[in-house]
């Protein structure tokens, strides 16, 4: 056994334990440690976004050339006091406003780049059948094909879910619960890695018990 | 409180930059170009100060429990102090590798956030043992093929059995990809129309209800 000198490692190691103890029941050192990355969270999140992204984009411009070729960044400030109107009962207006343009943006930028990237590019990945190489990979592009027409035709509720229609839905059914399962079992496993990592973490690093 | 002006006006701005947006992808003019470029780098240190009245709001909350000395303050008290002290290390030593606001990173916040997730390890295994029961045809095909992924993927087993493994990315490959594509696409679609609805002012719910 060759504890850890480094007293950051200590204090990791507590930490962690700390957190286990939720495995108990819920207590005090669990609760100090919740709030404890809430509050580092916080203060991370703003340090990170005021160094790589306030400061740089809007504070540093401004200073440098606030009434030449930066003068445009003068509507970001105003538009950040709109929102910062949220918490003014009698400015709500500028509020929704700012809030009104955000969504715009957001949404015309949303619309175009969905359609093309998860609609016509995915209908086109399943239509594009490769029937040629090895015949796992034959039988895998028809599993595909098959696959997500039925997974489709499963959610479409315009018409009654009775014969050749019903059928196809509940092999999308199939097809669906298939994927539930392998997508529980990687959130399982990744979880599963996490947990190994931070025994070895107090194993290794702290207590020294392991190589 | 919000006017009448107030409440009508963030509708034409929403209608205005909506579609703006959307032309912007189907025309590439140099003078729409120009503006939506113009536009995204307005919007660029705003996403930043909205991210900070999110932090505010945090604060507050936690500021007026330790005022009003409500139940847990102490626990209040510890988010506040360690948000403050984050901030300050990152805005006095800066962001970069090697400083007190990395380590702190390192020791404190990913070893907590880290034992957090793999605390769902346990609590996984325990739901999926009470919620896996073989009752119906999907049911069981979920339960085969979470365990076909999970042991499939273990290296020990892929030593074992290789077609288990070999099954296993099958499964993940071209299943699992159907149904995950059906989902992207129908979510996609009902994503898309609801944003239709808002930028052409039909569905009114997302700024509030006019007083």
């Amino acid at each position: 056994m060759n504890l850890a000198s480094d007293p950051y490692v200590w204090v990791a190691a507590i930490l962690t334990l700390c957190v286990f103890s939720f495995l108990y029941k819920d207590n005090p050192f669990f609760c100090f440690a919740e709030h404890l990355v809430v509050g580092l969270a916080a203060g991370y999140t703003f340090c990170t976004y005021w160094q790589t992204i306030f400061l740089p984009e809007l504070i540093t411009p401004l200073w440098q050339d606030g009434m030449g070729s930066h003068a445009h960044l003068w509507i970001s400030v105003v538009i950040c006091f709109m929102w910062a109107c949220k918490y003014i009962d009698r400015a709500q207006d500028l509020f929704r406003c700012a809030l009104a343009f955000w969504i715009a943006v957001d949404l015309g930028l949303f619309l175009p780049t969905t359609m093309s990237a998860r609609v016509l590019e995915q209908i086109a990945g399943t239509v594009n059948l490769r029937l040629q190489g090895d015949w796992t990979v034959i039988l895998g592009n028809l599993v595909l094909f098959v696959g997500t027409i039925a997974s489709l035709t499963y959610f479409y509720f315009s018409k009654a879910h009775k014969g050749v229609v019903g059928a196809a839905a509940r092999v999308g059914s199939w097809t669906i619960m298939v994927g539930f399962g392998a997508t529980f079992s990687y959130v399982v496993l990744s979880r599963i890695y996490l947990l190994i990592g931070r025994v070895h973490f107090l194993m290794r690093d702290w207590l020294g018990i392991v190589e | 409180m919000v006017t009448k002006i107030g409440y009508r006006l963030p509708f034409v701005l929403m209608l205005v930059f909506g579609v703006l947006f959307v032309v912007q992808y189907f025309v590439p003019h140099p003078a729409i170009k120009s503006t939506t470029d113009g536009i995204q780098q307005i919007k660029q240190p705003v996403s930043a100060f909205i991210i900070f009245i999110g932090l505010v709001g945090l604060l507050v909350m936690h500021a007026r429990r330790v005022k009003n000395r409500e139940r847990r303050w102490g626990y209040s008290l510890v988010t506040l102090t360690s948000a403050a002290a984050m901030a300050v290390v990152g805005m006095v030593w800066g962001v970069d590798q090697g400083t007190v606001y990395a380590d702190w990173f390192t020791y404190l916040l990913s070893p907590i956030e880290a034992t957090m997730f793999s605390l769902l390890a346990f609590f996984v295994a325990s739901a999926a043992f009470r919620a896996f029961r073989a009752r119906t045809a999907g049911a069981t095909i979920l339960l085969v093929s979470a365990f076909i992924v999970m042991f499939g993927m273990i290296p020990f087993f892929e030593e074992l059995f290789p077609p288990l493994s070999k099954l296993a990315s099958f499964i993940v490959s071209y299943p699992n990809t159907a149904a995950k594509r059906a989902i992207l696409i129908g979510t996609s679609l009902g994503a898309m129309s609801v944003a239709i609805k808002t930028i052409f002012g039909i569905d009114r719910t997302i700024l509030g209800r006019e007083q």
